[in-house]
């Protein structure tokens, strides 16, 4: 069995080294895994970095946001011969370790998609964070009537076939709602696994901006009234 | 006031004439004709007989022609701000495809990574 872990970055020089240093030494029992990292345009040392590692390396030629990144690796990852797909940020905020948490659902056959959730174990997340975060899941339950403790979180898994079908329109952060939306789609099986996030001044720089909600919203808003291919 | 009232009469001849071409052209749909054609014929006849405005505007309960004009323009603008910003969110998807195609291409020109355990 191979699971394809897709790790989006964009100028993450700074954490890229660590991120993949970790995803490489952690072991998932007798599973393979392989390593895609998206450097999304980054104009800092990001794909030398990581192109030192032995992984694969897919370059945006200019930035397209997380939503953006994500697609490519997807599309990536359609062609290849994995069982699993998995999604980690690069900015350090998420244990490589909790991926053997997330797999279980789906090796168990209870579930096509799991979302790793910094919301079930409680009391870590900032307050603003927290709040912005409890709106998101409202909003995406009200568009596309999925319930998903966490919809912003960026780690994610899906079984290939799960994978196969997704089919994500968005570029930039609104993308985290978008998987609810597929998900919604396709009827996939979904479950939720808690996860522990790392809170650090870097990833919370790094990651969505509260002020960035307002604009989020438009575009799902959008994407759910106008047909956009 | 009349030397306004042919200039804006010079101006949705213009407008129109534009509209038709690139109808002609097979740009601009004929929902999307008929629409422009409705927009800018009711404009020439609220400059010409403007009495018409206030007339629709009492049918439709508001107070002045003039009103009707401005909320109507408002609603008008909104629209196109919204179609405008769909355009946008294609074009800003159309991008991504050729970005991904370029990094995918650029992929199967070399190896791909080991897999490990």
């Amino acid at each position: 069995m191979k699971v394809l872990i897709i790790v989006p970055a964009y100028n993450e020089e700074k954490t890229i080294g660590v991120i993949l240093g970790n995803l490489k030494a952690l072991k998932i029992g007798e599973i393979k895994k392989e390593i895609v990292v998206v450097n999304d345009g980054s104009g800092d040392q990001t794909a030398k970095i990581a192109a030192k590692q032995n992984i694969t390396l897919l370059n945006h030629v200019l930035n397209r946001g997380l939503g953006g990144a994500l697609q490519t690796g997807f599309a990536y990852a359609k062609s290849r011969d994995a069982d699993f797909v998995v999604t980690i940020d690069s900015d350090g905020q998420h244990d490589p370790k909790d991926i053997k948490k997330l797999l279980s659902p789906l090796l168990e056959g209870r579930a096509d998609a799991v979302i790793g959730s910094r919301m079930l174990e409680g009391g870590k997340m900032p307050i603003d964070r927290r709040i912005i975060n409890y709106l998101a899941n409202l909003v995406t339950y009200l568009l596309w009537s999925v319930w998903i403790t966490d919809t912003q979180s960026g780690l994610r898994a899906f079984t290939i076939n799960a994978a196969r079908k997704i089919d994500i329109k968005t570029n930039r952060m609104e993308v985290s709602s978008e998987f609810a939306k597929e998900i919604a789609r396709n009827h996939f099986r979904v479950a939720e696994v808690p996860i522990r996030a790392i809170y650090t001044d870097y990833s919370r720089q790094k990651g969505q901006k509260n002020a960035n909600a307002f604009n989020i919203l438009v575009k799902l808003l959008i994407h759910k009234f106008a047909d956009i291919k | 006031m009349i030397i306004t009232k042919f200039l804006i009469t010079i101006f949705v001849f213009f407008a129109l004439s534009r509209v038709v071409l690139r109808f002609k052209e097979s740009k601009v749909s004929l929902v999307a004709l008929i629409g422009w054609v409705l927009l800018w014929s009711s404009v020439e006849l609220i400059v010409w007989i403007p009495a018409a405005a206030s007339s629709v505007a009492q049918i439709l309960g508001i107070g002045r022609g003039a009103d009707l004009i401005i909320y109507s323009s408002i609603v008008i603008l909104f629209y196109l701000i919204f179609r405008i910003y769909v355009k946008f969110e294609d074009l800003e998807r159309q991008i991504t495809q050729i970005v991904q195609t370029v990094a995918l291409k650029k992929q199967t020109d070399k190896p791909a990574g080991k897999s490990s355990k």
